[in-house]
């Protein structure tokens, strides 16, 4: 019963996503059009003559009734083809594919990071509520947070990459160690801007959770630390972590745009920005929908977790189908 | 990044040892215009004095790099990279001469017509010879309606390109002395190739097929190129084993050239010179660029139809302080090149001379005047307009800053807006859609010293037929003066004249306020040394002029 329940829930979400990402297809797209300044130049150059860019204009089909233009990119997008770059002639997907083998590995592993020092530390802090420990972790993680990402990137590329030489200060590298050399210093620098968040979350929850009463009969009832933390406590203070990890998740991908960029990396934020430079019309589109499609998972990903975190999420669900 | 050239937009620059010599010796190579040169060496580029021994790896940073790696979007600077892999016939030489390259000889047998004896031997990174149907092919992407170059404005005067023997004719519809400047510009790709791979030709898994010292290994559209030297190259063995050459933004080449992961930087950006001039292992070399900063003033519609709205502007400009104090030292400027584009064509003394009568016709700063100017004008209040910058030239929105200042006291009122790249092009040359006072760095597309009085003074250039007169400047005695100037063989002394005479027109009737010639700024590990350094690096065979010092 609670499968069909979940099952329910997942279609009238996916159907959801689906809407968002219609809605946004058609704002970018329209987006697009209205901005001044047109593809034909991603094609002709920046110096293409008047002639060359209407010749341009009329093979990209760039002269049709919008309706017509967009129900071509939406026909074609649904069989996940997203045509090829106006400017570098690339297969949009492969574009993205290979800044997804840079932007990917960069926010992931950041998140990870984020996840695991975050929610470790917000349980120490919280455990020590009011210590010296606490106030300095505490007060650390803001710095950090505080700190622009591009400050905290200049201060790690001038120490890590300048000063002591041990790690590149820009590009992407080729084979695994390169890339994994190359990703050290943009993934520290989202780590450090992202840490705090978490940590705060984590701290402010725990806290609360460790002075309701289950906890105290718990510790009457002499059971371990350990497992009143991992059983009861994390548990307890689980959506809300799980929330904000959403929305951190959410947030590197914006961050890093502003890291790749900073790092001279090639990935899909960078990938983006040159196309709405060019005016890339069918770039702009493929990486728009890719972000939107993983802003939309993402959050899925979050409201199923609450059934799994909640046993009071399922049975509402169950009571309200 | 910058957008560059044939108009080039853009902050880059200049000149040589010494001086100028954009033109010098241009001439003794053309020698007799109808020069026919045969050599057996290959390009016999000055190397400076050092050991000469081979480079393994060298890691460059450039202003622009192309979104195709396709001799059809290789402009300014990215010709830079892409002439490394395909070459040219001919090759533009440091001291400003032409040296046979793929073309071990050619001759002008009259003003519309080139013939190229095709050097023999020569073979593709594949193994495949080079053939004459390859030149044809090469030369026959920009020609044409359809063709979707950025070069297509330089190839507008080509009729006809065809292959008789190992030789490749090129027939003109009309003289275009400059044209060997254009197949020194041009990069010859294997033309199989190109049909093997259609329209993904140039793209990241593609790459291009060349015969040149450097082979392609791996492009990132706009951001990276990685070069690796051609063992089975037909020519001087190339000195360095790989090249990585990079677009950086500013703050990340600096850090580069910091932790010494940059060898050598080209065009570097003039706002931060001083955080590169404090730097102990990391040399810089400035030469003038061929490059003019200056501000367009719309003369077909009003307000700027209005001569003494134009003259009250240009009196409000303190090119002095821009030049200095926004420029870094470059020079003010009082027409519309540098005078350094003359050298070789002209004695400097005459060139001294005509540049100090241009000085007088150009209005000098003087704000009592501007108000005197703007009080005959059909706007004695002042009036209120929009200039349009782009933040990848910084130099733009700070020179019209300080102008606006001068200008506001006058009662022009100018407000600066940043756009992006795309809009500003948009607005500035391809549409002229702007209020009417635009800013541009206009830069040579080729050392010829035609080049920029015809791209922005003639009535060719104003849309549709054209769009680097940006002014839509139109005068009847110019473009007689440009047509004659066309009919001249390159190396004809009248050519100087005709272009003097073309300049001073351009000062009587004002449609441009040059503000400044700008620098073009090269830096080099100290570990290195880079001879010959000019403004057209781009056009040489650049890494036979490095080498390692012991």
């Amino acid at each position: 019963m609670s499968g069909n329940v979940i099952a329910r829930f997942l279609a009238r979400r996916l159907a959801a996503a689906v809407l968002v990402l219609l809605v946004v297809s058609v704002v970018v797209f329209l987006l697009i059009h209205l901005a001044p300044g047109g593809p034909e130049q991603a094609a002709g150059g920046e110096f293409a003559t008047p002639q060359q860019l209407a010749n341009i204009r009329a093979s990209l089909g760039l002269d049709d009734p919008l309706a017509e233009q967009y129900w071509r990119f939406l026909s074609n997008a649904v069989g996940l083809d997203f045509g090829s770059s106006i400017a570098t002639r690339e297969p949009v997907l492969d574009a993205i594919g290979r800044g997804l083998q840079v932007t990917a590995p960069l926010v992931l592993v950041s998140f990870l990071l984020i996840c695991t020092i975050g929610t470790a530390l917000g349980t120490l802090t919280a455990h020590r509520a009011g210590g010296s420990l606490d106030r300095a972790t505490v007060g650390l993680a803001l710095v950090g947070a505080s700190a622009p990402a591009f400050v905290t990137a200049l201060i790690l590329l001038t120490v890590f990459g300048v000063q002591l030489h041990w790690l590149p200060v820009f590009g992407t590298g080729e084979g695994f160690a390169e890339r994994a050399r190359h990703l050290v210093l943009p993934i520290a620098t989202l780590t450090i801007a992202g840490t705090a968040a978490m940590l705060q979350i984590t701290r402010t929850r725990v806290k609360e959770v460790l002075g309701e009463d289950h906890v105290t009969f718990a510790r009457a009832r002499g059971l371990s630390s350990r497992y009143i933390v991992g059983r009861s406590v994390l548990r307890n203070a689980g959506i809300q972590i799980v929330t904000r990890s959403g929305t951190i998740v959410v947030g590197l991908v914006s961050w890093g745009l502003l890291v790749e960029t900073t790092f001279g990396l090639d990935g899909v934020g960078q990938l983006l920005v040159k196309a709405i430079n060019a005016r890339d019309i069918p770039v702009i589109q493929g990486v728009t929908l890719v972000i939107a499609a993983f802003i939309v998972t993402v959050n899925l990903v979050v409201d199923l977790l609450y059934f799994a975190l909640d046993p009071r999420v399922r049975v509402h669900a169950e009571a309200r189908a | 990044m910058t957008i560059f050239n044939e108009p080039r937009v853009n902050r880059r620059q200049a000149l040589a040892v010494g001086g100028a010599f954009t033109l010098s010796g241009l001439l003794a190579a053309c020698g007799g215009g109808s020069s026919g040169q045969a050599s057996d060496a290959g390009p016999a580029t000055a190397v400076a004095g050092g050991s000469g021994k081979q480079i393994d790896a060298l890691s460059i940073s450039v202003p622009q790099l192309g979104d195709l790696l396709h001799t059809t979007r290789a402009v300014g600077p990215i010709l830079g990279i892409t002439l490394l892999g395909m070459e040219p016939l001919v090759l533009y030489q440091p001291d400003g001469s032409l040296a046979p390259n793929l073309a071990e000889s050619w001759e002008q047998p009259s003003l519309t017509r080139y013939v190229f004896k095709l050097r023999r031997g020569v073979r593709f990174w594949d193994g495949s010879p080079l053939t004459p149907a390859d030149v044809v092919a090469s030369f026959d992407v920009h020609v044409g309606r359809s063709t979707e170059s950025a070069s297509a404005s330089y190839w507008t005067s080509v009729e006809r390109v065809s292959a008789r023997g190992d030789e490749i004719v090129v027939e003109l519809a009309a003289p275009d002395p400059a044209f060997i400047y254009t197949v020194a510009r041009t990069g010859i790709f294997s033309a199989a190739f190109a049909r093997r791979r259609g329209d993904k030709l140039g793209s990241p898994s593609v790459l291009n097929l060349g015969t040149g010292p450097y082979r392609f290994t791996a492009f990132t559209p706009l951001s990276r190129v990685r070069l690796e030297r051609n063992d089975g190259y037909w020519g001087r063995a190339p000195p360095i084993g790989r090249i990585d050459a990079q677009v950086l933004n500013q703050d990340t080449l600096l850090l580069g050239v910091q932790s010494g992961e940059v060898d050598a930087a080209f065009a570097l950006p003039v706002s931060q010179l001083k955080s590169f001039t404090s730097l102990p292992d990391f040399a810089l070399q400035n030469v003038p660029d061929a490059a003019v900063y200056k501000f367009n003033m719309v003369v077909d519609r009003a307000p700027w139809d209005d001569v003494h709205l134009r003259r009250a502007f240009a009196h409000a400009v303190d090119r002095e302080a821009i030049a200095r104090g926004v420029l870094n030292g470059a020079d003010p400027a009082t027409t519309l090149e540098p005078p350094t584009t003359f050298d070789g064509a002209l004695p400097r003394s005459e060139v001294d001379e005509a540049y100090a009568e241009l000085a007088q016709l150009m209005p000098a700063y003087d704000l009592d005047k501007a108000r005197q100017e703007l009080a005959q004008s059909r706007y004695p209040d002042g009036i209120k307009t929009e200039v349009l910058v782009m933040a990848s030239d910084p130099n733009l929105s700070a020179i019209t800053q300080t102008a606006a200042q001068g200008a506001a006291e006058i009662g022009i009122k100018i407000d600066v807006r940043e756009v992006d790249e795309n809009t500003y092009i948009n607005a500035v040359y391809l549409r002229h859609t702007t209020d009417g006072l635009s800013i541009d760095n206009f830069g040579a597309g080729g050392p010829d010293l035609l080049n920029i009085p015809d791209l922005t003074l003639n009535s060719r250039n104003i849309p549709p037929t054209g769009f680097t007169n940006v002014a839509n400047y139109e005068s009847a005695a110019v473009d007689e003066l440009l047509a004659r100037a066309s009919r001249l063989r390159v190396d004809d002394a009248r050519r100087a004249q005709l272009a003097l005479d073309v300049l001073r027109r351009a000062g009587e009737d004002l449609p441009y306020v040059p503000v400044a010639f700008p620098k073009v700024y090269l830096g080099v590990k100290r570990e290195y040394a880079y001879a010959g350094f000019n403004a057209f690096w781009w056009l040489n065979r650049w890494p036979d002029q490095i080498v390692a010092q012991d």
